[in-house]
C-alpha cells in the first residue's frame, strides 16, 4: 500500500476513528494491537483470553485511533458470553472499520466469520496474522486474488515482531475512504431474492425509527432463525420489530429447511474460494504438535506427565516466592513498622493512632503486598501454560474425570491452584467459558486446603496426634475434597441446574511464549489484585485492629473481640470448642487471614509477650539490613530453584513440645475438639483475600452465596465430626 | 478396518448404515469425511463456525472412547461425546 497517512485525509485537523479488531479466538489480535499500539493488553495461546472488549489508543498522522480488541469469536451468533460481547459491540456501536484477524494457516475455518463481518457492511480489512507460521508450513496463497473476490484489503502481518503492522493501517485508513464497498459472499439466486425481500420489511418497519445498519446481516438473522439475535433485535427495536419476529416464529415450522440451505450455500461459497486461492501442503507427518500431543495426550503419559507438571508449577511458585513473602513481611512488620512508629512519637501523635497506622494501616498494606511473590510467581507458571498451549490440552486430559463430579475439564486447574492459595484460583476460574460453571468451581474452591490453612494443621496435630501427624492432615486434606465433589454434585442439581456444557474445544498449536507476552499478562493481572482486592483487605486490617484493641489499653479479656467470642462461645459448643472463648476469638481474626489464627489464639491464650523493641536501632544501620535481607531472599530463591526438586515445599515446623501455648491448648481442648477445629477452620472460606477476589470477580450477591454456603458447611460437618466421634466414644 | 465400539455412548447411532458410522467408531489416524451433522442447533452452527461442515475430510488424532481429538485443516478439536451434538462420517479414500 502506497498511500501515505497525511494524504487521506486533507485537513489537518485530529479525527476520532474506532477501529474493532474481530477475529477467531487465539489468532494473535491482541498482540496484533500491542504490535500496533505499544499497549499492554493481555495475550495468550488459551481461547478466552479476552473475555471483555478491551481498549488502546494511538496517534496516526492525522488520526487519533481508538483499537478496540474484541474478544475471540467464530461467530456473530453467540454461543459464549464473550462471542455474546462482540455481537453486541458491532450491532450496538458499530465502530468505523473492523480489521478481522485471521491465522492465515487456518483460513478455511476464519473465512466463516469473514462472511459474516461482510454481512454487518462495516469497512472491513482482513489481516492474515502469523505469515511466518504459514509460509513456514509450506502453504501458498494468492492474496491478490482473495483480495478481489472479497473486494477488501489482505494485508499478512506477524504481530510479535510487527511486521506487516504498517501496511495494515495504511489499508485500513484507505479502507476508510473507499468507495467500492467490500463484496458479501454471495448465495443461490433464490436465496438471494429472500434476503432482499427480508431486507426490504426490515428497512420499511424501521424506516421512520432509525436508520438500520447492518441489514443484510440481519436479513440472514431473521431467514435462519437464529432466537438468540432476535431476541436482541427486540431489546434494542422494542416493537417495531414485532411483527418480522413472529412471523420469523411462524416461518420456523414451515422454513425447516431455510436455515440449513443457507448454510450449506455459505460454506459451498467459501469451500470454492478457498479451493480457488490457497496450495495447501502435503500432510506434514512431523508437525510439531501432533509430535508433541502423541506424548502429551497419550492415555499412558498424559497424565502422569501432566501431574508432573502441576507439581512443577505448584511447587516452584512456593518455594520461589515464600523468601519474598518473607522479605515483605520482614519489611512492613518490622522496618517500616517500627520507624513509622518512631517518626510518630517524635511528632508526638497519640499511642492509639500510632497502633493504628502501625497494625492497621502498615500491618495491612504489609499483608496484601505479602501475597504478591506468589502471585506473580503463579501468574508467571499459568502464563508460561496458557502461552504454550498447554494449557487446553490439561482441560481436555482432565475432562472425563471432572465430568463425573458435575464439573466442566476446564475447572481442574483452578481447584488445583486453590491448594496453593483461593486467591489466584478464583481468577484462573476465568478459564471457564460458562459462568455457572465458574461460579460452581469457586464455590467449592474453599474446600480445598490453601496453603495458609498448614500451621494450624501443624500445631494441633503436633499437640493430640503426633504418632499419626501426616495421617491426620491427609484426612483432612480428603475430607476437603469430599466435601468440595458433594457440593460440586449438589449445585448442579439444585441452584446451578444445568447439564454440563458439551467439551468442545479447540486445542492451539504449541507456541514459546515470549518474555514481553508473560510480562504483559503477569502485569495486569497482579495490577488488579492490587487495586481491587488490595482495597478490601486493608479496610479490613484496620476493623480487625479496632476488635483487638478497642477499647484501648484494656486487658486483653475485656477487648470488643474477647467480648464478642465470649458472646458468641455457645454457639459452638456443639462443635466441641465451645467452652472457652479463646479458641472462638481466634477465628474471627482467622477469617482475614488463616495466617493469623496461630498468632491469634498466642495472644488471647496469654502466652507471647509484648514485641520487644529495640532501644538502639539506626536507620542507617536497618536500611543495611534490609538490604541484606533482600540479597538473602535472592539468594534463597536461587537455591530452591535451582536444587531443590524434592516434594518438602510444606514443611511443617513442629512446635515444641511443652511449649507455653501447647500446653494452654491441651487445656482448652479434646483431640476430638481440636480435629472438629482443624475441620472448621479447613472448610471456612480462607481469607479476606478471597472475599475481594470473589467480590471483584461476582459482585456481592454471589459472595454472600459463597460465605453463607462455606460457614454453613464448615459448622453442620465439623459438628457432625464431634457429633460421632463422640458416639463412637472418643474424647 | 477394526472400528472401535463405543460402548458408553449414551445414544443411538446408525452404525453400519450405508457405511455411514458415528466419529468416535473410527480409530486414531483415520480420515472421515464428515457427512452428517445432527442435534443441537446452537451446536451445530459452533462446530460449522470452527469449519467443521459437511464435505469436509477430518482426521482422528485420538479417540479416547467418551472424547475425541480430530483434526479439521489446521484445526485441533477436543470434543466429549454427547447427545447434544452427533457427527457422522464414512472413512475417506487414500487421497480425499
Amino acid at each position: 500500500m502506497s498511500t501515505s497517512p497525511s494524504s487521506i485525509q486533507p485537513d489537518r485537523q485530529t479525527r476520532e476513528l474506532v477501529i474493532a479488531f474481530a477475529g477467531n479466538p487465539n489468532v494473535g489480535k491482541t498482540a496484533l494491537i500491542n504490535a500496533l499500539s505499544g499497549s499492554r493488553l493481555k495475550v495468550g495461546n488459551w481461547p478466552g483470553v479476552t473475555v471483555e472488549k478491551k481498549e488502546a489508543t494511538m496517534s496516526y498522522g492525522d488520526y487519533q485511533l481508538r483499537l478496540i480488541d474484541l474478544p475471540g469469536t467464530y461467530s456473530l451468533t453467540p454461543y459464549t458470553l464473550e462471542e455474546r460481547v462482540c455481537r453486541d459491540f458491532l450491532l450496538t456501536t458499530p465502530p468505523d472499520l473492523i480489521i478481522n484477524v485471521i491465522d492465515a494457516s487456518n483460513l478455511e475455518k476464519g473465512l466463516h466469520l469473514t462472511a459474516q463481518l461482510l454481512e454487518m457492511e462495516i469497512p472491513l480489512v482482513m489481516a492474515l496474522n502469523m505469515w511466518d507460521e504459514f509460509q513456514e508450513k509450506g502453504f501458498r496463497l494468492d492474496t491478490d486474488k482473495l483480495s478481489e473476490q472479497l473486494g477488501l484489503a489482505v494485508v499478512p502481518t506477524i504481530g510479535p515482531t510487527q511486521w506487516g503492522t504498517d501496511a495494515l493501517l495504511k489499508a485500513a485508513l484507505t479502507a476508510l475512504n473507499a468507495e467500492k464497498p467490500a463484496k458479501p459472499f454471495l448465495y443461490s439466486p433464490e436465496l438471494e431474492q429472500e434476503i432482499e425481500k427480508k431486507a426490504l420489511e426490515l428497512a420499511s418497519l424501521l424506516a421512520l425509527k432509525q436508520p438500520l445498519k447492518a441489514n443484510r446481516w440481519l436479513s440472514l438473522q431473521f431467514l435462519e432463525q437464529e432466537p438468540q439475535t432476535l431476541e436482541k433485535l427486540q431489546e434494542l427495536y422494542g416493537e417495531s420489530l414485532l411483527p418480522l419476529i413472529q412471523k420469523a416464529e411462524q416461518d420456523s415450522a414451515a422454513l425447516e429447511e431455510l436455515p440449513q440451505r443457507i448454510s450449506q450455500s455459505r460454506n459451498q461459497s467459501i469451500a470454492r474460494l478457498v479451493g480457488q486461492i490457497l496450495q495447501e501442503p502435503a500432510q506434514n507427518i512431523h508437525d510439531r504438535t501432533d509430535q508433541l500431543d502423541r506424548v502429551l495426550l497419550n492415555e499412558w503419559t498424559g497424565i502422569p506427565v501432566f501431574l508432573g507438571v502441576l507439581y512443577l508449577v505448584f511447587k516452584m511458585t512456593f518455594d520461589i516466592s515464600t523468601p519474598l513473602v518473607d522479605f515483605v513481611d520482614g519489611f512492613f512488620n518490622g522496618f517500616l513498622a517500627y520507624w513509622a512508629e518512631h517518626l510518630l512519637l517524635s511528632l508526638h501523635f497519640p499511642h492509639f493512632l500510632i497502633s493504628l497506622l502501625k497494625e492497621g494501616v502498615i500491618g495491612g498494606v504489609g499483608l496484601v503486598l505479602s501475597f504478591v511473590p506468589i502471585l506473580v510467581f503463579l501468574y508467571l507458571f499459568l502464563a508460561i501454560l496458557e502461552e504454550s498451549g498447554y494449557m487446553a490440552r490439561a482441560a481436555f486430559l482432565m475432562d472425563r474425570f471432572m465430568f463425573r463430579f458435575g464439573l466442566h475439564g476446564k475447572a481442574f486447574v483452578p481447584l488445583l491452584v486453590g491448594f496453593g492459595c483461593n486467591v489466584p484460583a478464583v481468577y484462573a476460574s476465568r478459564a471457564l467459558e460458562n459462568q455457572t460453571d465458574r461460579k460452581i468451581t469457586v464455590a467449592i474452591l474453599s474446600f480445598m486446603s490453601c496453603g495458609a490453612k498448614l500451621p494450624i494443621y501443624a500445631l494441633f496435630t503436633s499437640v493430640f496426634f503426633e504418632q499419626y501427624q501426616a495421617l491426620v492432615i491427609l484426612l483432612l486434606y480428603l475430607t476437603g475434597i469430599g466435601v468440595a465433589i458433594f457440593w460440586a454434585l449438589v449445585l448442579r442439581k439444585t441452584k446451578f441446574k444445568s447439564e454440563i456444557p458439551v467439551f468442545l474445544m479447540e486445542l492451539p498449536p504449541y507456541r514459546v511464549p515470549t518474555f514481553k507476552m508473560l510480562g504483559a499478562s503477569i502485569w495486569i493481572k497482579t495490577r488488579a489484585f492490587i487495586q481491587q482486592a488490595g482495597t478490601v483487605i486493608a479496610v479490613a486490617m484496620i476493623l480487625l485492629w479496632c476488635l483487638v484493641n478497642l477499647p484501648y489499653g484494656a486487658p486483653t479479656s475485656e477487648t470488643v473481640l474477647a467480648r464478642s467470642a465470649q458472646s458468641i462461645a455457645p454457639l459452638f459448643k456443639p462443635l466441641g470448642f465451645g467452652d472457652h472463648w479463646e479458641p472462638v476469638a481466634s477465628i474471627l481474626p482467622g477469617f482475614m487471614a488463616k495466617e493469623m489464627v496461630v498468632g491469634t489464639l498466642g495472644v488471647v491464650m496469654s502466652v507471647q509477650s509484648a514485641e520487644a523493641t529495640a532501644a538502639d536501632r539506626s536507620l542507617q544501620q536497618d536500611i543495611i539490613e534490609q538490604l541484606n535481607a533482600f540479597g538473602k531472599a535472592g539468594k534463597a530463591i536461587l537455591n530452591n530453584l535451582i536444587g531443590n526438586l524434592l516434594p518438602n515445599t510444606f514443611v511443617m515446623e513442629n512446635t515444641q513440645k511443652d511449649s507455653p501455648l501447647t500446653l494452654r491448648i491441651r487445656e482448652k481442648f479434646t483431640p476430638l475438639s481440636a480435629f472438629s477445629y482443624m475441620v472448621f477452620n479447613l472448610l471456612l472460606l480462607s481469607c479476606i483475600s478471597v472475599v475481594g477476589a470473589v467480590t471483584h470477580e461476582f459482585g456481592h450477591a454471589y459472595l454472600g452465596f459463597i460465605l453463607f454456603l462455606t460457614s454453613g458447611t464448615a459448622y453442620t460437618v465439623a459438628a457432625l465430626v464431634y457429633n460421632l466421634g463422640r458416639l463412637l466414644g472418643l474424647t | 478396518m477394526m472400528m472401535l465400539a463405543a460402548q458408553n455412548l449414551l445414544y443411538e447411532t446408525p452404525s453400519g448404515q450405508d457405511g455411514i458410522l458415528h466419529l468416535s467408531s473410527f480409530p486414531s489416524g483415520t480420515s472421515v469425511k464428515i457427512l452428517r451433522i445432527q442435534g443441537n442447533k446452537e451446536l451445530s452452527k459452533r462446530l460449522e463456525s470452527m469449519g467443521v461442515v459437511v464435505g469436509k475430510t477430518v482426521t482422528i488424532l485420538k479417540n479416547q472412547g467418551s472424547s475425541l481429538l480430530f483434526k479439521s485443516g489446521q484445526t485441533r478439536l477436543a470434543f466429549r461425546l454427547c447427545k447434544e451434538l452427533v457427527i457422522l462420517g464414512e472413512q475417506a479414500l487414500p487421497g480425499v
